[in-house]
């Protein structure tokens, strides 16, 4: 028995016999089997190796499907080729908000090296304000020399090291008397001390 | 032996991976239902059957968690079905290195008895399984993929590691020698 030629006819053999092709095209192969020795006789090899399937265990589809769950928690955050993950569109709308407070750490950074820049001259700054409160020299026994008032914009009770022991228990005994309640405005009542930088006159 | 799978069924399937990537849980139920048996067969060829759920969960692990690298130029099938191949292949290498059994090659997968022997011992007549007993373990690998679970050559060969040439080359090799042996 001579081997067939068409290529074409050969490949869709497989199919012919699985009925998986269209009616057109199966009837095309039908007519060149019937002609077809070589053909023919693959026809009626493959038609025996048909019921020859490999028996295969069981498989619990559904154990399988909670496993791949349990081995891919991360899966949005890490798989993004297909479409666009709901992680990676959270994580887009989280940026701008991060910059913009990354941005006010930087303000605040700047600002308080600002404040230190004024108060350097005038010596040790102890005093607690809120922004929006200008406290005068008088007022607060600190500041400027030239009797402007200064924005105090931070709280800092200054090196611990510039407090003579003395000093130091007027601050203790002042906080123990400051209850910090804050329905009152604190400003009146803090223990703001002036220091010697540890030097007593 | 199977239909290909039809078009829509591969559309079907790169749907269930999208939602299953947007969050879907309920999608990777049905990728691993729509699968498993053929998947399952195709392993039960290469291991003893007692080992065939454990490859076949452990294919699907890794599928789903190498989805990044799937490429929609092939199908789910196919991605599978060449992933529990190289997993079987590095089980068997893993088992030589222990000593329990003799390290084979990349084209050595049914090198010798598998359960598909057993089976055609038990199914088939002496003449059957001795015309695929004379094909090379790659040549009958290649045909009982192409008459038995239906892939074309494109996805055989992707699956065995070689060329859609090579593989319409090995089938009929195999159809070849095999009828020449019933005829003798």
């Amino acid at each position: 028995m001579t081997d067939c030629q068409d290529t074409a006819i050969q490949d869709q053999l497989p199919e012919f016999v699985a009925g998986a092709l269209d009616s057109g095209r199966a009837e095309i192969v039908r007519q060149h089997v019937a002609r077809c020795a070589a053909c023919a006789a693959d026809v009626g090899l493959l038609r025996q190796l048909q019921p020859l399937r490999v028996e295969a265990p069981s498989i619990d589809s559904a154990r399988i499907a909670a496993a791949v769950r349990a081995a891919q928690p991360r899966r949005g955050a890490s798989s993004d080729a297909a479409i666009p993950s709901v992680a990676r569109r959270q994580s887009s709308r989280w940026r701008p908000a991060l910059l913009r407070m990354a941005a006010t750490v930087l303000v605040c950074a700047g600002g308080a090296a600002v404040w230190q820049q004024l108060v350097a001259p005038s010596g040790r700054l102890m005093a607690v304000a809120d922004a929006s409160v200008s406290l005068s020299e008088d007022t607060a026994g600190l500041g400027r020399s030239d009797g402007s008032e200064v924005l105090l914009q931070s709280v800092s009770y200054g090196d611990l090291g510039d407090y003579t022991a003395e000093e130091m228990q007027t601050v203790l005994a002042r906080l123990d008397a400051w209850d910090g309640a804050p329905s009152e405005e604190p400003l009146g009542t803090l223990p703001v001390v002036t220091t010697t930088a540890g030097h007593l006159p | 032996m199977e239909a290909l799978p039809a078009p829509d069924e591969a559309a079907l399937d790169l749907d269930l991976i999208a939602r299953w990537q947007a969050g879907d849980e309920l999608a990777a139920s049905r990728l691993v239902a729509r699968h498993a048996d053929p998947l399952a067969r195709f392993v039960a060829r290469m291991v003893d059957r007692d080992e065939v759920p454990d490859v076949v969960q452990e294919t699907f692990i890794r599928a789903f968690g190498a989805l990044s690298g799937f490429r929609s130029d092939s199908t789910w099938r196919t991605w599978l079905f060449t992933i529990a191949r190289r997993l079987v292949i590095d089980r068997r290498r893993s088992a030589a290195r222990r000593g329990e059994e003799v390290e084979l090659g990349d084209d050595q997968v049914l090198a010798h008895d598998t359960p598909l022997d057993g089976l055609l011992a038990r199914e088939t007549s002496g003449r059957m399984r001795a015309a695929l007993g004379r094909l090379t373990r790659l040549q009958r690998e290649v045909f009982l993929l192409r008459v038995q679970e239906g892939l074309g050559y494109r996805e055989i060969a992707t699956i065995v590691g070689s060329t859609e040439g090579a593989a319409r080359v090995h089938y009929h090799n195999a159809m070849r020698m095999v009828r020449g042996h019933l005829d003798d």
